[in-house]
C-alpha cells in the first residue's frame, strides 16, 4: 500500500483557539478516510489547510511522499487536492459543464469551444460513472446533481486526493446512497478521498479507516472494521468529567410550558421536526443538545411562532399558544435569545435604546398610545443596560458597533431584565462570545431559572449544557430525545444520542 | 422636542463625535456638489459653451429674486413630497420604484376631486381633494403588496410596471370618460376654484403646498422617530428577521409604509393640481417620482435631510429654464448634473459600507 | 445630532424664503441678459417670409431717435422653436421682429407641459410687457398668468383665452382651405392628370374632431362646392393627430374604395406624414396643411394651405410697437396674408394656369369680402 498523503504536526492557532494541535495522520491511495468530531473539533481547519486555504502554523504536508508547500487552493489544486465546500462554489446561470470547466475551459481562438468543452465534462462523467445532464443551468437541476458538478470540477482538473467537506448535510437520504456508489467507483479508480462528517452511521457505511479529533487533537484513528458507533462516539465527546459544572441541580417546580407532539417542516419544505414533544418546568434549566442542523433552529422558531406547524400543540400554563402571533406567543411570556444574533437578535444598525424596547415600546409607560415615551423608554433602557453591565458610549450609539459579548449582554437585558418570561428560549447563547461573557451570559440563565422560570438553553457546545443544564434532550435529525436528569453518566448518553439516536450501546 | 434632544446628546457622550460626522457628511456632500458641477461645465465648455455664464444664469433663474426664490420653494414642494414617499419606503427597507405611477393616479383622484363637487366652501373642498389623492396614490400600491404579502413578488418590478399602467390609464380616463372638450390640450375639466390652493404671494406660484410640504416634514420626522408605529416600520426596515423575531407587526408595517408612501405622493400630485395645474394634464409630471426616490437616496432617507435636497432639485429645475433661454445651454446639462450627484453618493454611502465592513471584519 | 442641525438649517431656509418673497414687482429685474453677442441665428434659411412686403413703414425711422428703451417682448413656444413646422415660422416672425425694431430677443423654450405656464411667468416676472404665447396647449397657463400681472400685455397663437389683456391671435384655417378645395374641385375633373378619375369626389383626413380641424374641413367643403355644389367631400377622422398607420389606412380606403382622387389632410405632422404615404403608393393626389408638404412626394401633392405664424406674429408685435394692442381675438385669414397656399411649383405645369388664375381671384374675392367663408361654430 502507497501513502496518498500525509500530514505531520500540523498547528494552526487562531486569536484565542488552538484550532489544529500539533496533529499528524497518513491517508493511503485509494481509500476513503473519514475525519469525525464535534462542531468546531478542528476538522474543517484541517481539511483547509490541506487544501491551502490556510497556511499552517508549523507542520509539513507530504503527498505521494514529498514534501509541499501551498500559497493557495491553485497550488493545492496543481499538486492534485481538490475540495468540495459544504456550500457549493457554483455560478448559478451557467451549464453545469461551464460550471465544471471553468476557468480551464478548452478554447477556440479567444472563443471558448463549447461543443469540445460539453464533451470533455461528458467524458470526465462517464469515465468515473456520474450521472449529470451538464447542459442544464445549475440553478434548475437538484442539490445533488450540483455536487456531482462540484466532484466532478475536481476531477477535471485531474485531482487525485478529493476532500468532502459534510458531503450529505444538504442531501436527501437517496442522494447520500447515490453519493456512496460514487465515492465506491472513484476509489476503486484509485482516487483517495477525505470525508468529512459528524454523523456516524454514514462514516462507518463508507468509509476505510476513521480518523477522531476533538478540541483540535487527533484522538486517534481506527480502521472501520475494527470500531463501533459506541467506541466513536466516546472518542469524539471523551469521558472525562466535566469542570466548570455551574449549576446545582435543583427540584423542578411546576409545569410552565408543553409541547405536544410537534412536527415543522424546513425552508425546503422537507421534515426538520418530527413528531417532537417536550415539557418544560418552572425552576428547571432543560438543556438542547445536538449536532447543528438536527431540527433545533426550526423547533425554536415554531415555538416563536415564526415557523408554521404542521401539526402539533403548544400550551403555556395550559392555554394553546400555537396559532398565536409572536407578539401574543411573547406576550404569554416567552423570551427569546436568538442563535443568530446579528440576523435576528438586533438591528445592527439600530440604536441600543431601539434594540431594547421591542416588546414594550407599545404599551404604557413607554407608549401614550400614539408617541413613544421616550423619558421612560432611555430611563427603562438604561437601567437595564446598567444591570446587565453592556459596555457602550450610550443609549443613542449604534449597536453594531458594540462587540459580540456586549450585543449578547443588550439581548439578554432585553429578555430578561424586566423579568416578564416565564420562558426563557436560549439558542446558542454564548456561541462567538469570550470567556467573561460567556460565564456572564450563563449565570444569567441560572439566575433567571433560579427565579422560578422555564429555562431551555440550546447549545450545540456540549460543555455548556453540561455547565447548565438539570436535564438534557438531545435534537437527532429531527427528533427530541430525552437524555435524563444530570448526573455522572449523562456526558456519555448525550454523546450516543448525538451521534446513532440510541441512549445505549450494545457492542 | 428640541431641548429633549440636547439634553440626550449632553449625556451621552457620543455627541461630539456626531457633529464631527455631520461636519465630514456635509464636507463630502459638498465635495460631490462640485464634482458634479465640474463636471456638467466641462460637458459645456466642450460643446462651446460658457460654463460660467451658464451657472450664473442658472442661480438668477433660481434665486434672482424674490419671485425666482418663491418659485423654487413651489417646485420644491413636489420634490419634498416625493422625497419623503420615497424615504418612508426606504425606511421599512421597501423600494417603491412605483412613486411616479401613484402621483399620477393621485392627482388624477384629486383632479376628479376638484372637478365633480362644484358647491363646496373652500375649507371643505380643498382638503376633500387632498384626501382624495392620498387615497389614489395609497389605493395604487395595493396590487403590489397583494403580490408582496400573498406570493412573496419583490416589488421592485410590480411597481414599475404599475407605473405604466398608471400613465395610460390617467391618459384613457382624459381621452374618453373625463374628457373636456373645451380643454385646448388632452386634459381633465378645469377644477372647482374652490379647491384651488390658495397662493402666498401674487406673481408667484408658490401657494400654501409649501405650507404643507414643511409641516409635513416635521410631521414625518416626528412619525418616523417619535412615535411607536414609525418605530415598527424603521425595525422592520433594519432588519426583518429581527422584527419578526421580537414581534413586531412585520406585515403590518409593510402594507403601512407602502401605503403611506403611496399616499404622500398622491398628496404631492394633489398639490400640483390644486396648486399649479387647476386640471390633470396628460403626462403632466417631468419624472417626480424618479427624482423623490433619487433625492430621498441623496437625503439617507431623512426627513430634514430632504429638505434642502428637494430645494436643491428645485432650484435646478427652475434655474435650468432660465438657464436654457438666456444662454442656450439645454436643460439636459442639469440632468446630468443631478445623475452625476445620485451616483456619487451612491457609491459614496457604498464605499462606507464596505469600509465598514471591513472594519467589522478586522475586528 | 445631525437632525437638529437639518432642522434648524431648514427653519432658517424657510425664514429666509419668506421674507425675500414679499412682493416687489416694482423693483427692476435682476436678471441680466446676456447682453453680448446673439446666440448666432444662423438657422437654416429658408424662405424668407413675404413679411417684407407688409408695412415696415413708422417704426423703422423712428427707430434711432427713440434712445428711451426697447420694448421688451418676449416669444414662449408650447415647445421647442426648433428647425422646421409652425413653431419654427413663429420664432422666425418674431426674430425678424426683433430685427427690425431693435429689441432684445428672448425665447422661452419648455420641455414638459409644467413649464409652459412657468415660463410665461418668468417672462412676466422679468418685466415683460408683452408676451407672446404659441400653441392653444399655452391657454391656461397665460389665463393664469394674465390675472396676476395686470400690467403686462399678453398674446396667445391659436387660442383666445380671453382676458383684458390677451389678445388671441386667431388664424382663419377656413378661409385658407376654402382655397384647397376649389383647386381640389377643379382638379377633380381634369382627367388629363394621371390618376384622376371622372367622379366629382374629393376627400378631407382630420386628426380629431376638434374645432380647428372642424374649421378646416368647413372651409374645404365650402371652397369645393363654391366652384361645384355637386362635388362630393368625404371626411374621415383618424382620433388622434399620432397615428401615421391609421391615417394612411383610412386615406387608403377612401383612394381605393370611395373613388377619391385627391385628398387633403390635417392629422398632425406624423399623421399627414401616414396619409402622404398613401398618396405615394395610390399614386394619387394629396393637398397639406400647416406646413408646405409639396416637397413630400413630388408631382403628387397639389398644394398645401400655409398657416403664416410668423406673419401672424410679425404683424401682431407690429401693431403693439405702434402702440394699437387690442384685447379679444385678432383674425389672421387670407386677407392679412396669414393664411395662403403655396405657389404650386413642385407640381410643374400639371396644374392649368386657368386654374391658378381662378385660385387668384379667389383670394381677391376673400381679401374684398365677396366672398365670405363661414366660420363654423
Amino acid at each position: 500500500m502507497t501513502e496518498a498523503l500525509s500530514v505531520k504536526n500540523i498547528t494552526k492557532a487562531f486569536p484565542g483557539v488552538l484550532a489544529n494541535d500539533n496533529i499528524s495522520l497518513s491517508v493511503e491511495k485509494g481509500t476513503i478516510r473519514a475525519i469525525v468530531g464535534e462542531n468546531g473539533a478542528g476538522k474543517t481547519t484541517l481539511m483547509n489547510v490541506i487544501y491551502g486555504l490556510y497556511q499552517p502554523d508549523s507542520g509539513q504536508i507530504f503527498i505521494n511522499g514529498e514534501e509541499v508547500t501551498f500559497s493557495s487552493p491553485r497550488d493545492a489544486i496543481a499538486q492534485g487536492i481538490g475540495m468540495v465546500h459544504q456550500h457549493f462554489k457554483l455560478v448559478p446561470s451557467y451549464t453545469l459543464a461551464q460550471n465544471i470547466a471553468l476557468g480551464v475551459e478548452p478554447r477556440k481562438g479567444i472563443f471558448i469551444d463549447e461543443p469540445a468543452l460539453n464533451k470533455s465534462v461528458k467524458a470526465i462523467a462517464d469515465k468515473y460513472g456520474f450521472q449529470i445532464n451538464e447542459r442544464e443551468v445549475t440553478v434548475d437541476v437538484s442539490v445533488g446533481e450540483q455536487q456531482r458538478a462540484e466532484i466532478l470540477k475536481a476531477l477535471y482538473r485531474g485531482v487525485e486526493i478529493l476532500v468532502l467537506d459534510e458531503p450529505t448535510a444538504v442531501l436527501t437520504d437517496i442522494e447520500t446512497k447515490e453519493l456512496f456508489v460514487m465515492l465506491r467507483n472513484l476509489v476503486e479508480q484509485g482516487i483517495t478521498i477525505l470525508f468529512i462528517s459528524h454523523k456516524l452511521r454514514e462514516v462507518l457505511e463508507i468509509s476505510d479507516d476513521i480518523s477522531v479529533m476533538r478540541a483540535g487533537k487527533l484522538v486517534g484513528t481506527v480502521k472501520c472494521e475494527e470500531t463501533d458507533e459506541c467506541q466513536l462516539a466516546e472518542m469524539m465527546v471523551g469521558r472525562e468529567t466535566i469542570g466548570g459544572r455551574m449549576r446545582e441541580t435543583k427540584q423542578k417546580g411546576e409545569l410552565i410550558m408543553e409541547i405536544e407532539g410537534l412536527s415543522v417542516l424546513d425552508n425546503r419544505d422537507l421534515t426538520a421536526v418530527k413528531d417532537a414533544s417536550l415539557n418544560l418546568y418552572s425552576g428547571e434549566i432543560v438543556g438542547g443538545a445536538g449536532v447543528d442542523g438536527n431540527g433545533q433552529e426550526e423547533f425554536v422558531e415554531a415555538l416563536l411562532g415564526l415557523r408554521p406547524l404542521t401539526s402539533g400543540k403548544i400550551r403555556i400554563d395550559g392555554k394553546e399558544i400555537q396559532e398565536l402571533s409572536t407578539r401574543e406567543i411573547r406576550e404569554a411570556g416567552v423570551a427569546y435569545i436568538p442563535s443568530d444574533r446579528y440576523r435576528s437578535g438586533v438591528a445592527v444598525e439600530g440604536t441600543i435604546w431601539e434594540n431594547m424596547v421591542p416588546g414594550e415600546y407599545y404599551v404604557k409607560p413607554y407608549s401614550n398610545g400614539l408617541a413613544l415615551a421616550m423619558p421612560e423608554i432611555m430611563m427603562m433602557s438604561g437601567t437595564l443596560i446598567q444591570k446587565f453591565n453592556v459596555a457602550t458610549p450610550g443609549l443613542d450609539a449604534k449597536t453594531g458597533n458594540l462587540s459580540g459579548g456586549n450585543i449578547q449582554r443588550v439581548i439578554a437585558a432585553r429578555e430578561l431584565g424586566l423579568e416578564k418570561a416565564k420562558v426563557v428560549i436560549a439558542s446558542q447563547p454564548t456561541r462567538g462570545i469570550d470567556i467573561a461573557g460567556t460565564e456572564a451570559i450563563r449565570q444569567m440563565l441560572i439566575d433567571y431559572a433560579n427565579r422560578g422560570a422555564a429555562v431551555f438553553v440550546i447549545s450545540a457546545d456540549l460543555d455548556e449544557i453540561l455547565s447548565l443544564s438539570d436535564r438534557v434532550v438531545v435534537f437527532y435529525e429531527g427528533n427530541v430525545l430525552d437524555a435524563g436528569y444530570y448526573d455522572e453518566t449523562i456526558r456519555q448518553r448525550i454523546s450516543w444520542l448525538m451521534t446513532s439516536g440510541k441512549d445505549y450501546c450494545v457492542d | 422636542m428640541i431641548k429633549n434632544f440636547f439634553d440626550k446628546a449632553k449625556n451621552s457622550h457620543t455627541w461630539k463625535e456626531n457633529l464631527v460626522n455631520l461636519t465630514t457628511q456635509l464636507l463630502n456632500y459638498l465635495i460631490i456638489l462640485i464634482i458634479a458641477l465640474f463636471i456638467g461645465a466641462v460637458v459645456m465648455f466642450l460643446s462651446g459653451k460658457d460654463p460660467i455664464a451658464a451657472y450664473a444664469a442658472l442661480w438668477q433663474g433660481a434665486f434672482g429674486n424674490g419671485y425666482r426664490f418663491a418659485d423654487t420653494l413651489d417646485r420644491s414642494v413636489i420634490m419634498i413630497l416625493a422625497g419623503i414617499a420615497g424615504s418612508i419606503a426606504f425606511r421599512t427597507n421597501i423600494t417603491n420604484l412605483g412613486l411616479e405611477g401613484q402621483l399620477y393616479i393621485g392627482a388624477f383622484a384629486a383632479a376628479w376631486a376638484g372637478f365633480t363637487f362644484t358647491n363646496l366652501p373652500a375649507i371643505v373642498h380643498i382638503p376633500l381633494c387632498m384626501i382624495a389623492g392620498i387615497i389614489g396614490g395609497a389605493l395604487w400600491t395595493l396590487p403590489v403588496l397583494y403580490l408582496k404579502m400573498r406570493w412573496k413578488i419583490p416589488e421592485l418590478v410590480p411597481t414599475l410596471m404599475l407605473n405604466y399602467i398608471a400613465i395610460r390609464l390617467t391618459d384613457y380616463l382624459i381621452a374618453f370618460p373625463f374628457r373636456d372638450p373645451a380643454a385646448p390640450m388632452a386634459g381633465s375639466p378645469l377644477i372647482a376654484a374652490s379647491a384651488k390652493l390658495p397662493k402666498l404671494i401674487k406673481g408667484s406660484t408658490i401657494n400654501i403646498g409649501f405650507i404643507i410640504a414643511i409641516v409635513l416634514i416635521f410631521v414625518t420626522y416626528w412619525f418616523l422617530f417619535k412615535t411607536k408605529i414609525g418605530y415598527e416600520l424603521r425595525m422592520v426596515g433594519l432588519n426583518q428577521d429581527f422584527a419578526a423575531a421580537a414581534g413586531l407587526p412585520v406585515k403590518r408595517s409593510i402594507f403601512l409604509a407602502m401605503t403611506l408612501s403611496g399616499g404622500v405622493i398622491g398628496l404631492g400630485g394633489a398639490l400640483m393640481i390644486q396648486g399649479f395645474f387647476g386640471r390633470f394634464l396628460g403626462g403632466f409630471s417631468s419624472g417626480y417620482g424618479w427624482d423623490g426616490f433619487m433625492i430621498a437616496i441623496i437625503a439617507q432617507n431623512h426627513p430634514f435631510a430632504v429638505f434642502p435636497t428637494a430645494l436643491f432639485y428645485g432650484a435646478l429645475a427652475n434655474g435650468a429654464l432660465t438657464m436654457q433661454s438666456v444662454t442656450g445651454v439645454p436643460q439636459a446639462v442639469v440632468a446630468m448634473v443631478k445623475g452625476t450627484l445620485v451616483l456619487f453618493v451612491t457609491v459614496k454611502v457604498f464605499v462606507e459600507n464596505i469600509r465598514k465592513g471591513l472594519r467589522k471584519w478586522a475586528m | 445630532m445631525k437632525k437638529v442641525r437639518f432642522l434648524v438649517l431648514g427653519l432658517l431656509i424657510v425664514v429666509l424664503a419668506l421674507s425675500a418673497c414679499t412682493p416687489q414687482a416694482a423693483e427692476e429685474p435682476v436678471v441680466e441678459e446676456p447682453a453680448v453677442e446673439e446666440p448666432v441665428v444662423e438657422e437654416p434659411v429658408v424662405e424668407e417670409p413675404e413679411v417684407e412686403e407688409v408695412e415696415e413703414p413708422v417704426v423703422e425711422e423712428t427707430e434711432e431717435e427713440v434712445v428711451a428703451e426697447p420694448p421688451k417682448i418676449a416669444l414662449v413656444p408650447a415647445g421647442r422653436v426648433g428647425k422646421e413646422g409652425y413653431m419654427f415660422l413663429a420664432g422666425q416672425g418674431y426674430k425678424m421682429a426683433a430685427a427690425d425694431f431693435g429689441f432684445e430677443e428672448r425665447i422661452l423654450e419648455s420641455e414638459v407641459a409644467e413649464e409652459w405656464e412657468r415660463n410665461v411667468r418668468t417672462a412676466a416676472q422679468d418685466g415683460y410687457e408683452f408676451i407672446i404665447g404659441v400653441g392653444s396647449t399655452m391657454a391656461d397657463g397665460i389665463v393664469n398668468v394674465s390675472q396676476e400681472f395686470p400690467d403686462a400685455k399678453f398674446a396667445l397663437v391659436d387660442a383666445n383665452p380671453g382676458g383684458d389683456n390677451v389678445m388671441g391671435l386667431i388664424a382663419l384655417e377656413h378661409e385658407g382651405s376654402f382655397l384647397a378645395g376649389a383647386l381640389a374641385a377643379m382638379m377633380t375633373t381634369e382627367t388629363s392628370l394621371e390618376g384622376i378619375n371622372e367622379e366629382k369626389i374629393i376627400g378631407f383626413v382630420g386628426g380629431m374632431e376638434v374645432p380647428s380641424v372642424v374649421r378646416w374641413f368647413s372651409g374645404f367643403e365650402q371652397g369645393a362646392k363654391y366652384i361645384d355644389p355637386d362635388v362630393e367631400v368625404k371626411i374621415s377622422y383618424v382620433g388622434s393627430f399620432n397615428d401615421p398607420a391609421k391615417s394612411k389606412e383610412l386615406a387608403l380606403a377612401m383612394f381605393n374604395e370611395q373613388g377619391v382622387d385627391i385628398l387633403m389632410s390635417v392629422a398632425g405632422g406624423p399623421g399627414d406624414a401616414g396619409v402622404f404615404e398613401a398618396v405615394e403608393e395610390t399614386g394619387l393626389y394629396g393637398i397639406g396643411a400647416d406646413i408646405s408638404w409639396d416637397d413630400a412626394v413630388p408631382g403628387h401633392v397639389l398644394t398645401s394651405v400655409l398657416k403664416k405664424t410668423d406673419v401672424m406674429i410679425y404683424e401682431t408685435i407690429a401693431s403693439y410697437i405702434a402702440g394699437e394692442f387690442q384685447p379679444g381675438e385678432a383674425l389672421f385669414g387670407v386677407a392679412s396674408g396669414a393664411m395662403d397656399l403655396t405657389d404650386m411649383s413642385a407640381m410643374g405645369d400639371a396644374i392649368p394656369q386657368e386654374v391658378k388664375d381662378k385660385i387668384d381671384e379667389i383670394k381677391a374675392m376673400i381679401t374684398s369680402g365677396e366672398i365670405v367663408v363661414e366660420r363654423p361654430q
